[in-house]
């Protein structure tokens, strides 16, 4: 298409639409300022297409100037918002308003490619915000309407919208299985290339290394994923699905922190029972605790064990992660150093009176430590404790509030009381935080934690066996361990009604688990798809010694040979394969006309134009109606024979210019 | 009727080139009109000739039927010309007391109706009948036509006071639409310094029979037609019926008659298989008073014209 040429309205349509739906998502990252700008600029286009506004053009010199001075001011005030930083944010805001202001002076064909290709931008530079699966999909249908825009302004005027969309969607369709090659082979980089998408990271309200009363509370309605599961080696019981995260051994009475506790190094486990192999695939949470299936036999160099067997990342986790554990489940715990006896024995002085008075009885009694543990919870389930995911406010001393005064609260508050009664009586003990339960995906084979799944329990260490979990949640309401909290909740929640339904149940929980499954997936295979991964793929396909020098030249040649057989392809079907020989050869003696000045006109007829050539090249007429004379036979007499006296004949014919 | 012989398509060719030649020498530079002319006869098909009074209409009429060698009637048609004149009137015998039919002119091989538009619709749609079955019904009856049956109608153009336009149902009956125009200036001085054309007619000696022309139409049948042939024809209808300029496009019957026409053409040209150049040359006059265009102004020549050059052959 010539760059001279007028754009019509219907062209802008689809350009206005590709730009304003490459934007849209930016609208809320933006400064409000701004997008309300560029939303005004694709606004004042579109009624300048229909006349109703005047655009800046130079004949107009107020409008004209107004916009290059609003251009100044945009690139100054952005400069000021984002304080000279031209990181993600800044660069997107520079460049969602330059799209709008080059909307403002979009008059001919140039413009118009210029704009689409900007789209084409716009639409990357949204995956530096969110990688999810629907933006995936979203970008994909914008990237197909800028590619009808394009097909829109290069077709002639009567082509039907349908069909510029169609082929639109079919280019970017086509494109696909190259875009697939580009994805597997292209080196990967170390790094994310321009700092993640912190989407997740921001928004997210994971388990901290702190606990205070009702933090939990408020994470067992949350519906967003923690992390997820494959075991490789057959899959445990659901009770047994205790996923540590951080041990907390020191408190103020109120909170709950890891504390300063010397790290000697990670305390030895002796396995009893047959270890698990396992993918965790966690979900950013901006903390560096991991999850881990008690207890963790083995852990990669990313990683490193704690005191209270805990794992915690070298860094924090700003984006999801994936690593591999072991872990048996039947285990002991049998190191104590004396620092982390006096770390588990230690309480706030002056706090909990009652609670200390409760331990000391049991001591008086002359109770030994198991004997304790079994007090407590008998005390728990005698008194008519209750589990609730709303317990009430306590304002003073919390731990003696829930003993003696409410009774009533979540898995925190048991393990807290536990704790303490346990320190108060003698018997080392610390709380655990973590996660406890999962939703099995039946589609993917794998295990699914949401935050709603997160717990807290205790441990205690016994002379005899070591550290030993006690939930005492689980002696108030067992169910809520053995079912999981999703059942629990929808047992007295709105869930109810869902859950009796039945099959309407199923329906939801099946969709469910098919789209957390395409997540799962997802992250494993696309975003997770690191230099690792890659080598471990190739190396599968037979590539041996995967360096990325190898994989240019793979990627090169595998496009080459894929575009290649393409060409191949496509000329085979539209030049080779329909047209019959004689056509063929036909076709290649008008084309032999066509150059010395005479082309064929799409509408004659063989014999028609071999007299309009005889007429003006009188030395060409024998030949050339002989030539029109076989070929008419064997196209439309469907002669027999001919075909290689035609060819020859066609082989032979070499008009020179009139001389 | 036995089954005849297709003749060759070099004997066919001799054959109605013979006749296109002594027709040539009464019509003076018409040529191409009477290759069409003959063709559509050898096609089987009624010839409609549309021009001004004066240009040789009748005469053509008269000049094909006497070579062909067929009976010829002539019926002038006037507005108060009644089916029955047509047709045929069954009168009383008082000798036996009975009725007999006495045939009317269209009990002939080729019915020379002149000027037809000035008949009446009742009188044209009785016409019209005998073309399409080749039969009339009298009282009850169905009589059989001669066979070959021809009707050569002769319209002058419908402006003129005093014509009942034929409707687009009946000029679809007509295979082929021909005007003459006038001569050029060379016939024309011939045509004047020569001798009179009618009676230049009786000279003309029958050149076939009946039992040749029926063997001429067989051949007609037999004419190859290839699928690219056949994929320009079908490319050509849909073509016209997606042209803005026309209300609709061609029906199938118009296809039909493409077809037809274009094979007699081909053996007029002594060739036993069509070419697009084939359909291209009979085309227009097939067509055109078949087209319904829009009250756009544009030509039918027009329209044809853009029809075929906006189908590429194939």
């Amino acid at each position: 298409m010539s760059t001279a040429r007028t754009l019509t309205p219907s062209d802008l349509w689809w350009c206005l639409g590709a730009v304003a739906l490459a934007l849209a998502p930016h609208a809320g990252r933006l400064p409000v300022p701004l997008s309300l700008g560029v939303a005004a600029c694709v606004i004042w286009r579109m009624l300048g297409a229909l006349g109703r506004l005047p655009l800046p053009e130079r004949h107009r010199p107020v409008l004209w100037w107004g916009l290059q001075g609003l251009a100044v001011l945009t690139f100054v005030l952005i400069y000021a918002v984002y304080q000279g930083q031209l990181g993600r944010d800044a660069g997107v805001a520079m460049l969602s308003a330059m799209a709008g202001l080059k909307l403002l002076e979009l008059r001919n064909g140039r413009d118009y490619y210029a704009v689409c290709l900007l789209t084409y931008f716009l639409v990357v530079t949204n995956f530096l915000f969110s990688q999810a699966i629907p933006t995936a999909l979203y970008l994909l249908g914008v990237t197909m309407l800028t590619t009808s825009a394009l097909v829109r302004v290069n077709a002639p005027a009567r082509l039907p919208a349908r069909a510029c969309a169609r082929l639109g969607a079919l280019m970017v369709l086509e494109s696909l299985p190259l875009m697939a090659v580009c994805f597997v082979l292209f080196p990967r980089l170390p790094g994310p290339l321009w700092g993640v998408p912190t989407d997740s990271a921001q928004a997210v309200t994971g388990l901290s290394d702190e606990m205070t009363i009702g933090r939990i509370a408020r994470l067992g309605t949350s519906d967003e994923v923690a992390f997820r599961v494959a075991f490789l080696d057959g899959t445990p019981s659901a009770r047994d699905l205790y996923w540590r995260g951080p041990v907390l051994w020191a408190t103020d009475g109120r909170t709950w922190r890891a504390g300063a506790i010397e790290n000697t190094g990670a305390p030895p486990v002796v396995v009893q029972g047959r270890r698990l192999r396992y993918d965790i695939l966690l979900e950013a949470h901006g903390e560096r605790w991991l999850p881990a299936l008690d207890a963790v036999t083995y852990n990669d160099a990313k990683s490193r064990a704690q005191r209270g067997r805990d794992l915690v990342a070298t860094e924090p986790i700003k984006r999801q992660l994936r690593y591999r554990l072991e872990s048996a489940l039947d285990y002991r715990l049998p190191d104590l150093t004396p620092a982390d006896r006096a770390a588990a024995l230690a309480l706030p002085k002056q706090a909990h009176p009652r609670s200390r008075a409760l331990a000391a009885s049991w001591v008086v009694q002359g109770l030994a430590p198991p004997q304790i543990v079994d007090a407590a919870l008998a005390n728990f389930r005698r008194e008519a404790f209750g589990y609730t995911l709303t317990p009430p406010v306590l304002p003073n001393d919390p731990i003696d509030g829930f003993l003696f005064d409410t009774r009533q609260g979540f898995c925190e508050h048991f393990a807290a009381a536990f704790v303490v009664l346990m320190r108060a009586a003698g018997v080392p003990a610390r709380v655990v935080t973590g996660y406890q339960g999962g939703e099995y995906n039946t589609m993917s084979d794998y295990f699914l934690v949401r935050q709603r799944d997160a717990h807290a329990w205790a441990e205690v260490y016994l002379e005899t066996r070591g550290w030993v979990r006690v939930d005492p949640t689980a002696a108030v309401a067992p169910e809520r361990v053995s079912l999981g909290i999703n059942t629990y909740a929808g047992e007295r929640g709105p869930l109810r009604m869902l859950d009796r339904a039945g099959f309407a149940a199923r329906v939801f929980n099946g969709a469910r688990q098919l789209w957390d499954s395409a997540n799962y997936h997802w992250s494993e295979w696309v975003l997770g798809y690191s230099a690792d991964r890659q080598r471990g793929l190739l190396e599968a396909l037979g590539m041996e010694d995967v360096t990325p020098a190898r994989l240019v030249l793979w990627l090169t040649s595998v496009m080459g040979g894929l575009i290649g057989l393409l060409t191949l392809l496509l000329l085979r079907n539209r030049v080779v394969t329909r047209l019959p020989p004689a056509l063929r050869i036909y076709r290649t003696f008008c084309g032999r006309l066509a150059r010395i000045g005479l082309p064929r006109s799409p509408s004659e007829g063989p014999l028609e134009y071999a007299e309009r050539v005889a007429a003006s090249r009188a030395d060409l007429a024998a030949e050339v109606r002989a030539i029109a004379q076989a070929f008419a036979l064997l196209r439309y007499a469907d002669a027999p024979a001919g075909l290689s006296a035609l060819r020859a004949r066609v082989n032979a014919f070499k008009p020179g210019r009139p001389t | 009727m036995p089954a005849l012989e297709p003749l060759s398509p070099a004997a066919a060719r001799t054959q109605l080139e013979q006749v296109v030649d002594a027709a040539s020498t009464i019509l003076l530079g018409k040529r191409d009109v009477l290759r069409l002319a003959v063709s559509c006869l050898v096609a089987g098909g009624h010839l409609l000739l549309e021009d001004l009074p004066g240009v040789g209409k009748t005469t053509l009429a008269h000049a094909l039927a006497r070579l062909l060698g067929l009976s010829c009637q002539r019926l002038q048609c006037t507005s108060d010309l009644l089916p029955a004149d047509v047709i045929g009137v069954s009168v009383y015998d008082r000798n036996d007391g009975s009725f007999r039919f006495h045939q009317g002119p269209v009990f002939t091989q080729v019915l020379l109706a002149d000027e037809i538009n000035r008949a009446t619709p009742r009188a044209q749609s009785a016409l019209l009948e005998a073309m399409e079955e080749r039969q009339v019904t009298v009282e009850g009856r169905a009589l059989a036509l001669p066979v070959p049956f021809f009707v050569i109608a002769t319209q002058n153009p419908t402006e003129q006071v005093g014509t009942y336009p034929l409707p687009e149902s009946q000029l679809d009956r007509f295979l082929m639409r021909l005007s003459l125009g006038y001569p050029d200036r060379t016939a024309e001085r011939e045509l004047l310094r020569g001798s009179d054309r009618r009676g230049l007619l009786a000279t003309l000696k029958p050149l076939l029979d009946t039992a040749t022309l029926q063997r001429l139409q067989a051949s007609v049948d037999t004419v190859h037609l290839a699928d690219p042939w056949l994929d320009y024809l079908q490319n050509l209808l849909a073509r016209s019926r997606e042209m803005p300029a026309l209300a609709h496009g061609l029906s199938p019957r118009a296809g039909l008659a493409l077809l037809r026409a274009a094979r007699a053409w081909a053996l007029l040209n002594g060739r036993g298989h069509a070419l697009p150049e084939d359909l291209k040359a009979v085309l227009p006059a097939v067509v055109t008073h078949r087209l319904s265009l829009r009250g756009d102004g544009q030509s039918p020549a027009a329209v044809v014209e853009a029809l075929l050059s906006g189908v590429p052959v194939p």
